[in-house]
């Protein structure tokens, strides 16, 4: 039997206000093994300094706000939400925004730590068992308190086919949730889910009024219909095509964490010019991922700052399962070899991002950081050596099949890196084509092999919604949604299905970082680069986490004025 | 005059019906699908995916969805956007009022400005016709979006007179944010329109009644305002009224410039999330107006020459 309770969880406490600083001149340098020691001030205190080899240094949070700043602009720049109901807030722009006016069990803090949130304490007595004791006090924005009923209703929710829930997925070992005590709920799976509990801290945790949702049914969460949680901020009015405005939540239960700017309003330009304009001119105050094609106006020319900070982000280029030179191991290998890496720092991503050893980066790592740090770092290095890569492609034949790579014709960075890719083949003797697809049909390579088909590679950018590497590498087991290649290695499997039934930490990782050196030996998956979190914030603003964390936390209380 | 207008209405009604099916064919055949786009290509559980694709009728034949699409819009219900969850006609009525105002401030640049430079360089030979000539020419050249980028560099980065983005509230304050792209639409339309007054009118002013006119010694202005003007103007119109209604579509690129929120970005996010209803509701209320306005255009012409009005009835 395993208890876990309150703060046993973590080591801060979920009211502190301790924020630690990075320096941007330590954001910006490009981190060395020997740069190790110079950068520990940007890591938490209880833990060891993390740090790969050859990652850049990146912040976790910016300097904390002193007062309100009336009113910051904020932009999203993926487009308007489609719902801002939870269960529909699945990408970008809806995360960005939920993750201020909706809370859940748990609270991610921007050094990816897991805290109790509406639930003060979690008991675990077997491995199919959880049980929350819910937080008391706590009143939705109309005012009527938080109750156990509420919380059994909108986890619920997540499986009600009706509703459809993108989250779904997280609750597929769910037997049942139910209501054990006017202020219990307790969940029983129907198998050990090592990340069933840690998928609370995202939106598949949230928590909204169910005697609100039960009433607008479909309507909730569009502009007409609205939301009822129990967040910093909640909304006052979504201008259709316009804006969302939100305001601060004064009677929020958590006096000390009271959001530090009385009304915040996101729009939202899409286009990189524009929106860097738009940025130099002041009339958005702040954005993350800040346009890569603006970096230089923004960094020299701009009354603001741009921070570069821990990410859970990875690209890589996936295979699908054509035939190609590409199922030959020793092509991938070569491939691999062939491509500039610093080049696509350079020229692509404007010195903000860094190579990667394996398909996770190292910002994914919120636990055993230690171990995956020292694993990581028995990884081969991402350098480019032609010679070792032509001698690859003669002991596999000198292959003249065509090689198909997908260039997505309207996102500017997949059509460079196509680029680059091809550029790299052709140093080593791969005929690679490059095939343009409109991002509509890019999308659908996820989740439709025939439509994936059409190519032997593509480019995709991940993100672990948790700040757990299992998420990515849980994907190489055969049959998985993303596992396009249907890589199959029976090591790796094992590990895997072993990784995800054990709830200790350290084993876990053992586990993970096993089939992460399998997975890494075998090129199932061709790393690319590790992009830092762009973060801009105009000199007027300050406090916005500089970490990745703001499509889960409630991030822009901490925004105010300097 | 009421069986003409009568014959149009069949007529848009018809063009509206087959554009309709044509546009609902391509976007089923187009690869690419709403739910998919809405995840971003995450993994979402089959049952899921399986339960969306049947809310939204994805899963059902495509006759079968035209129809219930079509018998929809026959009961005035234009469907419910995928991707945004709500009635189309919200969505579209939001953004209509921008893409009108926009193509309305940009129609009068046009004629005005048009018309204005062409009858001044047709009027004034030397060095003011060489002048606008050569304005136009470089006008004529110049495409939308490169005239928003230089307009936005300059004014509204540059000396900040001007917002960097938006369509602004409240009238004054659309206008506003408005003149910037209503410049830059108008731009290459406004360029064409004086070649074609310049044309028109240089080829008027050397008719022979023109020259029968002066020669008996009716005051100049008189010629020009009854006989020159007059009858130059039916070109100007036909083109001015085509190259108006082509601005609504067509305001696409200057929407994406200046972050407005219209119904050419609209349609574009569309199409590219593949949210049929949105895409076909935009598209019938664009083929509509196109046939209004060239409808308008047709019942000006007896107005600019009586002569006409015979022609339009029969």
């Amino acid at each position: 039997m395993e208890r876990r309770e309150g703060n046993d969880r973590t080591t801060a406490s979920p009211a502190s206000p301790t924020r630690r600083l990075c320096s941007p001149a330590a954001a910006l340098a490009v981190g060395t093994a020997f740069a190790l020691t110079a950068v520990a001030g940007c890591a938490s205190p209880a833990r060891a300094p993390v740090a790969a080899p050859d990652a850049k240094q990146l912040a976790v949070f910016t300097p904390a706000a002193t007062h309100d700043a009336g009113k910051v602009v904020w932009n999203l720049p993926y487009g308007e939400p489609s719902s801002l109901d939870w269960t529909k807030a699945y990408s970008y722009s809806e995360n960005t925004v939920v993750a201020n006016l909706c809370e859940g069990l748990y609270r991610l803090t921007p050094d990816y730590k897991v805290v109790p949130n509406l639930a003060t304490a979690t008991v675990h007595p077997d491995p199919t068992t959880y049980v929350y004791t819910i937080r008391q006090g706590v009143t939705f924005w109309d005012g009527s308190p938080m109750t156990a009923t509420d919380v059994v209703y909108s986890l619920s929710r997540q499986l009600d086919p009706s509703v459809a829930s993108l989250w779904a997925g997280s609750y597929q070992h769910v037997k049942s949730i139910t209501k054990t005590g006017a202020y219990q709920v307790t969940v029983k799976l129907t198998k050990p889910d090592a990340l069933f509990d840690r998928w609370l801290a995202t939106a598949a945790g949230d928590v909204g009024s169910a005697k609100f949702y039960t009433a607008k049914g479909a309507a909730a969460g569009t502009p007409t219909g609205g939301e009822m949680c129990t967040g910093q901020y909640k909304v006052q009015s979504w201008k259709v095509g316009q804006s969302v405005t939100l305001v601060r939540n004064d009677a929020y239960w958590d006096r000390t964490r009271l959001a530090k700017t009385k009304t915040f309003e996101f729009r939202w330009v899409m286009d990189e010019a524009p929106l860097t304009n738009a940025l130099l001119t002041g009339q958005i105050d702040g954005t993350y991922d800040a346009p890569l094609s603006g970096l230089g106006q923004l960094r020299t020319g701009a009354p603001g700052k741009l921070w570069l900070g821990k990410t859970q982000q990875s690209v890589a280029l996936v295979f699908s399962t054509r035939k190609s030179p590409l199922q030959d191991i020793r092509i991938r290998q070569a491939l691999q070899l062939a491509i500039d890496y610093q080049g696509i720092d350079k020229q692509i991503y404007k010195d903000t991002a860094s190579p990667l050893r394996a398909y996770g980066g190292t910002g994914i790592w919120g636990y055993a950081q230690d171990m995956y740090s020292a694993a990581y770092a028995k990884l081969p290095a991402a350098q480019t050596d032609l010679a070792a890569a032509r001698k690859l492609v003669k002991d596999a034949g000198s292959p003249k099949g065509e090689i198909v790579i997908a260039s997505v014709s309207d996102q500017p960075l997949y059509s460079q890196l196509a680029t680059v890719v091809q550029d790299a083949g052709k140093k080593v003797g791969l005929n690679i084509r490059l095939q343009s697809f409109p991002t509509s049909t890019y999308t659908t390579f996820f989740s439709d092999v025939k439509a994936r088909s059409q190519v032997d590679a593509f480019f995709t950018t991940n993100y672990t919604d948790l700040p757990e590497p299992l998420e990515l590498y849980g994907t190489f087991r055969p049959g998985e949604f993303f596992n396009f290649g249907a890589y199959d290695n029976a090591a790796t499997t094992a590990a895997i299905n072993k990784a995800l039934v054990t709830e200790d930490d350290a084993q876990r990782a053992e586990f993970t970082v096993q089939a992460q050196a399998q997975i890494t030996k075998d090129v199932a998956v061709l790393p690319i680069a590790e992009p830092a979190n762009r973060l801009f914030m105009n000199n007027r603003i300050t406090g916005a986490p500089a970490s990745f964390v703001y499509l889960y936390a409630p991030w822009a209380a901490d925004v105010g004025a300097k | 005059m009421i069986r003409f207008l009568l014959g149009r209405l069949v007529g848009l009604l018809l063009t509206l019906w087959i554009s309709s099916f044509v546009v609902f064919a391509a976007l089923y055949l187009a690869p690419g699908d709403p739910i998919s786009f809405l995840t971003g290509g995450r993994e979402v559980s089959p049952l899921t995916l399986a339960e969306l694709r049947h809310q939204y009728q994805l899963d059902q034949p495509f006759l079968v969805r035209y129809a219930d699409w079509l018998g929809g819009v026959l009961h005035g219900h234009l469907g419910q956007s995928i991707v945004a969850h709500q009635d189309v006609s919200t969505l579209i009525g939001a953004r209509a009022q921008t893409s009108a105002l926009l193509v309305g401030y940009a129609a009068v640049l046009i004629i005005l400005g048009g018309i204005a430079a062409g009858t001044i360089a047709a009027l004034f030979k030397g060095p003011l016709d060489s002048g606008i000539t050569l304005g136009t020419t470089v006008g004529l050249a110049l495409p939308s979006f490169v005239t928003a980028i230089a307009l936005i560099s300059v004014f509204a980065v540059d000396v900040r007179w001007f917002p960097v983005f938006g369509d602004g509230s409240g009238l004054l304050d659309r206008l506003w944010h408005l003149t910037l792209p209503a410049i830059a639409l108008a731009v290459s339309s406004s360029a064409l329109i004086a070649r074609i007054t310049r044309g028109a009118l240089r080829e008027e002013l050397g008719r022979e009644h023109v020259e029968t006119a002066r020669s008996r010694g009716i005051p100049r202005r008189k010629i020009l305002r009854r006989h020159v003007l007059r009858n130059g103007m039916i070109p100007v119109t036909t083109v001015a009224g085509i190259t108006v209604a082509g601005l609504v579509a067509g305001s696409v690129v200057v929407e994406r410039a200046f972050n407005l929120n219209g119904l050419g970005s609209f349609l574009v996010q569309s199409v590219a999330a593949n949210d049929f209803p949105a895409v076909q509701a935009v598209v019938l209320l664009m083929v509509a107006v196109f046939v209004i306005l060239s409808t308008v255009v047709d019942l000006l012409y007896p107005l600019i020459d009586p002569r006409m009005a015979r022609g339009g009835t029969q």
